[in-house]
């Protein structure tokens, strides 16, 4: 259960103070899908950056409960988690799925997938993420490395990637923006799915309308 | 040129905001200048050590019986008239020893008018900075004093039974006196001159004071015929010690243009490094209309300009750096000087260079295959080498050996190991998997910097093996040639000798009395030497050889290279009364002497000789006898003979040996540095690619510490990379030194001995700069990653 209670975040701004966010709020229980909409600019990446413990908001309070596995019923407050366990938050609790860059070129696509799994010491899951690979339609690559596969395949191994420690939550971060229309739509499946599938809370960040309205709930910002 | 004035400010700011890439470009410059400044300078001080007892650039020496003073007179005459139109100058010269504090001390006066102008000081005399010592030496009864006496000008000291006044000091190792000749004439009580220095243009003095010590891998000049029994011996030939250390300077002279050779790496790296940064602006003045040439222009000026800063702080750095490395002799004498050729050298060297691989660069940038073209040339440049035996042909190899390993094997390997790595390793942790695939892929893409670390290890192996197999095979001949003893020598006959020596043989604590004679034959129509011997088995081992040769004859390396002769051949050796053939059973080393010379026992050659006059004699002593009273007893008999403990003759031998290569240790670290230098920038570079890959750890939470640990580990592997590299190509170097460039240089092989000792320091070194190198760039990856936000709000 992700909870986003009265956040706010100023950033300088060329020696101006601009606020960034002001009083987001968001409940989203495991399996849900959030979507966070707005124009370029808005602050759809800076939400996700708060979200995922990379970034610290100036006010409000971020509380993430674990549902599922050994940490079931483990509060996380976000907000206040001291650097090192924002760090063990990230790697234990969250999944991300980017436009670009999803992958590390340097690593097959099976490396890839297993590497949340070793950062975690949860080896022992890796037969189950690596048939997540078959059930995205990717396993017949595993053995390849990214530059080798198209976009849509990069999206749905970071897909897998995202979510093969079981998180609790998924970031995705514009996540079809660089597919073509179909593409967009097989990917964007697949994340539903498997997200639902998985019990992963998804927020979605997006400026594709129809991908919102796909969402449960809909964070709407403004410029 | 439109909008100049905003382009160059453009680019003045570019460099202000980049200041650590800007530093590394002048640093590394700096420490290729130094390298060179450095060795140049120690170059000039030794050669001017060496040249102490001689004026500028004596090429030969005449001495012989047949030396007068009318023989003289009647000599300049002829020259002076035109006869012999290469000699440049003629300088008398009286020689002898003269007694003070009750030892004999060898003093030479030189007729000093006969080689410069009054007043003219020589910049090898410490005259306490005034300036007028040889105009002393004219007008009183002087002396110049080697430093090693630890006299000081004003001092007033007898020699024999004369006062003279000490007006300056020469050389750091001197132990003797220079005169005016009418002044040495008086004091030894000779008449004539007993030598005759002569300058021709054989040597080019202009490439000696450019490189000093390179002409001493040239061809000699021949002996100068000037008339009946006058016969100008080369120095090189008269003074085998010298032409020893001349070899010596040599060597370091190509470890110098070794260290430039790297920085030259360096700067193209830097270059490159710099183009590929401004990728991104200099495509958007291009689509501005700027053209290409008015982008190389302004890149090649920058490189002109950084190359101008560090030439500058490069021939200061290597002017200190040769101050430490050698030392003023005395207190109140000049050390090493900052001389106008060397400011030249580094300044038109760091500049050229810097301007040079800025055009590189910025050529390379548009033609990538250019990497093909450098190899493909080297190839050629290889073959052509190969084919060749001249000198220069032989620096080639080399040349060609370090453009390969840069142009070829570094970038090779990386891709050879990227492939190796890209499967498997199920052992390694994952990321670090993905560290090692990046740095061996990227390796191709730095491979000048990788490949400069990797020619400075190679050569930091290779001048250390060649110093370490020159020095073994160096000690191991002065071992077997020169016994526990005294040696006495003179450049006419010895009186009474061998005859004379009985009662010597009967001294205490004297285990052998040897005669020796030189006279001078033909073998097989070449010029040579031969030395007369008992031909002995103890003979046979001072030249490495297991039996008597009382038939036979050993013949010198050099020899045996100009005549193509070994053992079992016969040559022919042809004396004043004919001429005999003669079987080689031995070739044998002989540092510092480059012509043909046989030693053979006197019994077999005397049949072909019109007489023989004994000029040396050697008395063994028991090991660790003390040798002092017996050297005075000889100084006394023999007083116009050169008389030397043979100890005394190790240590110097070996003392010149290790002054000289001394700074060859502290030339690899240079170009360690150098190398380290430009690896920053080329990992930088690297860094700066990884930073998507680091930003996307980082998110999916992998900490600053294992981010920061990931780099150094790729630092590492490059390090290890690139030294490892190094090794085949140091020894390969190591090995064309030894076996080439000394041969065809000097004469003399060096048995090519490569140690661990001389290979695992450098690699451990070459590892130790890559780690060096590439903590800032690390710091930076690990400080400034930040999280995984792909187009920020």
């Amino acid at each position: 259960m992700l909870r986003v209670e009265g956040v706010g975040l100023r950033r300088d701004d060329g020696g101006r103070s601009r606020q960034i966010l002001d009083d987001v709020f968001l409940e989203l229980a495991p399996g849900q899908v959030a979507a966070v909409w707005g124009p370029s600019g808005s602050g759809k990446t800076t939400l996700l950056n708060l979200l995922g413990g990379l970034l610290r908001p100036d006010r409000g309070a971020i509380r993430l409960t674990v549902t599922t596995g050994p940490d079931a019923g483990l509060e996380l407050p976000v907000h206040a988690l001291p650097d090192r366990e924002r760090l063990r938050y990230r790697r234990r609790h969250v999944g991300f799925v980017f436009q670009f860059l999803n992958l590390l070129p340097t690593l097959t696509v099976e490396e890839n997938v297993l590497l949340p799994l070793e950062l975690n010491a949860l080896e022992d899951r890796a037969d189950a993420a690596l048939r997540r690979l078959d059930a995205l339609g990717v396993g017949s690559v595993r053995h390849r490395f990214p530059d080798a596969l198209s976009g849509g395949e990069q999206q749905r191994v970071a897909i897998a990637r995202a979510l093969a420690h079981a998180p609790a939550l998924v970031l995705a971060d514009e996540p079809t923006g660089n597919l073509d229309a179909g593409n967009a739509e097989r990917v964007a499946d697949c994340l539903w799915e498997q997200a639902r599938d998985a019990g992963a809370a998804l927020v979605v960040a997006t400026h594709n309308e129809r991908l919102a309205e796909r969402a449960d709930t809909v964070i709407r910002l403004r410029e | 040129m439109p909008a100049i004035g905003l382009l160059i400010r453009h680019q003045l700011r570019y460099l202000a905001r980049t200041p650590a890439a800007t530093a590394a470009q002048v640093f590394g410059t700096a420490l290729g200048v130094a390298s060179l400044v450095a060795v140049h300078l120690v170059s000039e001080r030794i050669k001017a050590e060496l040249d102490a007892n001689a004026p500028r650039e004596v090429t030969h020496l005449l001495r012989g019986a047949a030396l007068d003073e009318d023989a003289y007179f009647e000599l300049r005459a002829r020259w002076r008239s035109g006869q012999f139109p290469d000699v440049e100058a003629m300088v008398p010269v009286v020689e002898g020893h003269a007694w003070t504090a009750g030892r004999p001390r060898r003093l030479s006066g030189m007729d000093l008018l006969a080689d410069r102008r009054p007043g003219e000081t020589d910049t090898n005399v410490d005259g306490g900075g005034d300036g007028d010592a040889i105009t002393d030496l004219l007008t009183r009864d002087a002396v110049l004093a080697g430093a090693a006496l630890g006299f000081e000008r004003g001092d007033v000291i007898r020699l024999n039974d004369f006062e003279v006044s000490v007006v300056g000091t020469f050389g750091t190792t001197a132990d003797g006196f220079l005169a005016d000749i009418a002044t040495a004439r008086r004091i030894l009580g000779r008449d004539g001159p007993t030598a005759v220095w002569l300058r021709t243009g054989a040597d080019d003095p202009v490439l000696e004071r450019w490189l000093p010590g390179s002409t001493a891998g040239f061809r000699q000049a021949g002996a100068l015929h000037l008339g009946e029994g006058l016969v100008a011996r080369p120095l090189a030939e008269a003074e085998p010690t010298r032409r020893f250390a001349l070899a010596l300077l040599f060597n370091l002279g190509a470890l110098g243009l070794l260290a430039l050779f790297v920085s030259t790496f360096l700067i193209y790296q830097s270059a490159h490094a710099n183009v590929t940064r401004r990728a991104a602006s200099d495509a958007q003045l291009a689509a501005l209309g700027v053209s290409r040439g008015t982008l190389r222009t302004l890149f090649v000026g920058e490189g002109t300009l950084l190359g101008l800063a560090g030439a500058g702080l490069g021939v200061c750095a290597g002017w200190a750096l040769a101050v430490v490395l050698m030392p003023a002799p005395t207190p109140s004498s000049n050390g090493v000087s900052l001389s106008a050729v060397a400011i030249a050298k580094g300044g038109i060297g760091g500049i050229s260079v810097a301007a040079f691989g800025a055009l590189a660069a910025s050529r390379q940038s548009a033609k990538p295959n250019l990497r093909l073209a450098w190899a493909a040339g080297a190839a050629v440049l290889l073959l052509a080498s190969v084919a060749s035996d001249t000198l220069a042909a032989s620096f080639g190899i080399v040349l060609a050996l370090c453009l390969l390993q840069v142009a070829v094997l570094v970038p090779g390997t990386g891709t050879f190991l990227a492939r190796l790595l890209a499967r498997g390793q199920r052992r390694i942790a994952i990321t670090r998997r993905a560290a090692m695939r990046s740095a061996t892929g990227q390796l191709a893409e730095v491979h000048v910097a990788v490949g400069a670390l990797s020619v400075a290890v190679a050569a930091a192996i290779g001048i250390g093996v060649m110093v370490e197999s020159f020095r073994q095979d160096f000690v191991g001949m002065l071992e077997q040639r020169l016994w526990d003893g005294i040696q006495v020598e003179t450049t006419a006959t010895l009186p009474g000798v061998p005859a004379s020596l009985d009662d010597l043989r009967a001294s205490p604590g004297v285990v052998d009395v040897r005669a020796y004679a030189r006279a001078p034959v033909t073998i097989n129509g070449l010029s040579a030497n031969v030395l007369l011997t008992r031909g002995d088995i103890a003979e046979a081992r001072r030249y490495g050889y297991g039996a008597p040769f009382q038939d036979a004859i050993l013949l010198n390396e050099a020899g045996a290279r100009t005549l193509a002769a070994g053992p079992g051949d016969a040559v022919r050796v042809a004396g004043g009364r004919g001429a005999r053939m003669m079987r080689v059973v031995h070739v044998f080393r002989d540092y510092g002497v480059p012509g043909p010379r046989i030693v053979a026992a006197v019994d077999h050659v005397q049949p072909i000789l019109e007489g023989i006059a004994y000029d040396s004699f050697s008395v063994r002593t028991g090991e660790g006898r003390a040798t002092a009273p017996l050297k005075a007893d000889l100084e006394a008999r023999f007083p116009t003979a050169e008389i030397r403990d043979q100890s005394e003759i190790r240590r110097r031998a070996l003392d010149v040996f290790d002054r000289t290569f001394l700074i060859a240790s502290q030339l690899t670290l240079i170009a360690l540095l150098v190398a380290v230098a430009g690896l920053y920038n080329a990992l930088s570079e690297l860094q700066a690619r990884r930073r998507g890959e680091n930003r996307l750890l980082y998110t999916l939470g992998v900490g600053r510490g294992r981010i920061a640990s990931l780099a150094m580990q790729q630092n590492a592997l490059i390090g290890l990379a690139a030294a490892v590299l190094g090794i085949p190509l140091g020894l390969a170097i190591a090995w064309v030194l030894c076996t080439e460039v000394n041969p065809r240089a000097f004469g003399w092989s060096i048995p090519w001995t490569p140690g661990l000792a001389n290979v695992l320091p450098p690699v451990s070194l070459g590892v130790a700069a890559a780690l060096l190198a590439g903590l800032g760039p690390t710091w930076v990856a690990a400080r400034t990653v930040t999280g995984a936000a792909q187009h920020e709000a």
